[in-house]
């Protein structure tokens, strides 16, 4: 029998039993739904997790003053960042920053409270934005005094309306500052903090826009210390501390004059959870699976059982039991993608509605749908073989005693 | 056409094992109309089977246009089932839910003929037979003796050499059963030999040999005259 005419015998073997054919498929795409959606629920989670990763960011070391301590020795100090270098040999990039908040910026007749990061170092590994329009700072730059700054998409729009913020003047707290380039779209959570606030070289920020009597022109409202590898966070926060220590005097019989913060830490607190999730859904997805694969299993046997007597007229028609095989392989391979692509349509439904409801963060990559099908034809095949070949096995002298 | 000698087929049932066939000697040549006669459980459809390759037995010689066919490959027999014999059973034999046009072109299907030659030729066999206007429905929807017809063109469409007829008419009323019968007669004038296992004592005079069986024996060999 030619290919074609053993997929129009399996089309009509399934078509033949509609109702038997849509509750096989039913039980299919429920076994496959619930896995998709699983892996949808992880997906999510998992990019929820990278957006707060941040990139580069999740290898940072960030230190700030402790404000809990008694003894209190101020905030970390730019003269701090050389020897931090020195005693971390894993360090990437560093960048000081020294943040004025709530900041008056006036561009026109527009006004608005925003945040000024003053910033020395290699600001782009925590803003994470590409520039949209202008250009960055140089590292020159931000050593400098300059009245120069970035703005954020969101301050862009705020401050400029009719858009052209480039090139332009805007007044920060009364101090002229020309807008040499423009932030596009944050690319993660942290990068969002830009969007609605200013970067400007940290000396600026300090001689200029800050109102805070209590800081000395040199010191940070933080360093952050961004590393190669952020296994080497624990280790490097050990050594910064005994550095910073030594420097400002604090015996390590006392509470540390410093914090050391590292963002993993919730990435690490999230993962834990997801973890946790994930094992619970993957529990619930397996039990769903072979429930649905149990079903499915019955089904196929059940129909392959009914039908004895067809194939045994089939083989006295000179059906071989290859024939037969690779027909009945044929039907499940079709049940299977279709159970697969209604399986894909129910997990983007159920997906949609609980993301909607519940805010869950599922997300589905084309793999998943791949994967659906995938999943669907792979269980039809394996769970198709065993009555397919039981059905093959029927004698053709059954036809003619039945 | 078939020629069997020494056929013996033996069924296990619990701890007994049921010869339905005993040695049995058998011959049917191209152009003839054998009939197989004999109570019911003689051994009659047991005999039918194996000589159209439907089933194997356990020991005894048999040949198929003068190839032996004793120890074929399942493949083999498959091959031989498609393109030579056609068979007809008491209840006709047709797929339930499928046109009688498609179950009637499913031979033609299996010797990898076209779709488009198949349904014509499935077309002009259910013509013949009187049902070219049904050909789209379904079994379900025929009477018992248009199925045998519709069973009858199946066997028929892929022209065999060797039609076996396993008590066609035993279900039909006696009008039906002569129509069926005559039908059968005819394929033999096409140079097929026909095999017929019936209880119907009118085709006798028309049979050119008949075979009696009991108790899974040949206990009667009659030529017809000649």
């Amino acid at each position: 029998m030619k290919p074609l005419d053993i997929f129009l015998e399996a089309i009509w073997g399934l078509a033949s039993r509609p109702g038997r054919t849509i509750a096989t498929i039913v039980s299919l795409a429920i076994a496959v739904a619930t896995v998709a959606l699983v892996v949808g629920v992880l997906a999510g989670f998992e990019r929820q997790i990278e957006q707060l990763s941040f990139g580069a960011y999740g290898r940072a070391l960030v230190i700030r003053e402790n404000y809990f301590v008694q003894d209190r020795h101020g905030p970390p100090r730019l003269s701090d960042i050389d020897r931090l270098r020195d005693a971390l040999p894993r360090v990437e990039t560093v960048a000081a920053w020294r943040v004025v908040f709530g900041a008056e910026v006036v561009a026109g007749r527009e006004r608005q409270q925003l945040e000024i990061y003053g910033v020395q170092g290699d600001y782009s590994r925590e803003a994470s934005a590409s520039i949209a329009a202008g250009r960055g700072m140089t590292l020159a730059e931000t050593e400098s005094a300059n009245r120069i700054c970035l703005i954020g998409d969101n301050t862009a729009t705020r401050l400029f309306p009719e858009g052209g913020a480039l090139h332009e003047n805007i007044r920060i707290n009364g101090i002229s500052c020309r807008v040499i380039g423009v932030f596009g779209a944050p690319e993660n959570r942290i990068a969002e903090r830009f969007s609605n606030a200013v970067i400007t070289p940290f000396s600026t920020a300090a001689r200029y826009f800050s109102d805070e009597t209590f800081l000395a022109p040199d010191e940070a409202t933080q360093i952050t210390l961004i590393l190669s590898e952020s296994r080497f966070l624990d280790r490097s926060r050990t050594t910064a501390d005994r550095v910073m220590r030594r420097r400002y005097g604090a015996p390590l019989s006392e509470a540390s004059p410093f914090v050391y913060s590292d963002p993993n830490t919730s990435v690490r607190s999230l993962r834990q959870q997801r973890s946790l999730v994930a094992r619970l859904l993957i529990v619930v997805a397996g039990v769903a699976l072979i429930s649905g694969l149990i079903g499915y299993g019955s089904a196929v046997a059940a129909a392959a059982s009914e039908r004895r007597r067809e194939v045994a007229l089939r083989r006295t028609l000179g059906a071989t039991q290859a024939d037969i095989i690779v027909q009945f392989l044929t039907e499940n391979a079709v049940l299977g993608i279709f159970g697969g692509a209604l399986g894909s349509v129910i997990a983007l439904g159920v997906g949609l509605a609980v993301s909607t409801a519940w805010g869950w963060p599922v997300e589905f990559k084309p793999f998943v749908f791949s994967l659906s099908a995938g999943l669907g034809l792979l269980c039809g095949l394996v769970f198709g073989a065993i009555p397919a070949r039981r059905a093959a096995a029927s004698p053709p002298a059954g036809a003619a005693r039945a | 056409m078939i020629c069997a000698h020494g056929l013996t087929r033996s069924y296990s049932r619990s701890n007994d094992a049921i010869t339905a066939l005993d040695r049995a000697d058998f011959d049917a040549k191209s152009g003839e109309l054998v009939l197989v006669t004999g109570p019911s459980g003689s051994g009659k459809s047991t005999l039918l089977s194996i000589i159209g390759l439907l089933e194997p037995f356990d020991s005894g010689e048999l040949s198929f246009g003068g190839d032996s066919v004793t120890s074929a490959s399942e493949v083999t027999r498959a091959k031989l089932r498609r393109g030579r014999i056609g068979y007809l059973f008491q209840d006709a034999g047709l797929i339930d839910r499928k046109p009688i046009l498609d179950n009637t072109a499913l031979p033609l299907a299996y010797r990898g003929v076209g779709r488009k030659e198949r349904l014509d030729r499935a077309t002009a066999a259910l013509e013949s037979v009187g049902l070219g206007d049904r050909i789209h429905h379904t079994p379900g929807q025929l009477s018992g003796g248009e199925r045998q017809r519709a069973g009858l063109a199946r066997a028929l469409v892929a022209e065999p050499d060797l039609l076996i007829c396993d008590e066609p008419t035993a279900a039909l009323d006696a009008e039906t059963a002569a129509d069926i019968a005559r039908r059968i007669v005819a394929a033999r004038e096409r140079g097929a030999a026909v095999v017929l296992a019936t209880h119907d004592r009118d085709l006798h005079a028309l049979a050119d040999r008949i075979y009696s069986l009991e108790k899974g024996r040949i206990v009667d060999v009659k030529e017809a005259a000649p």
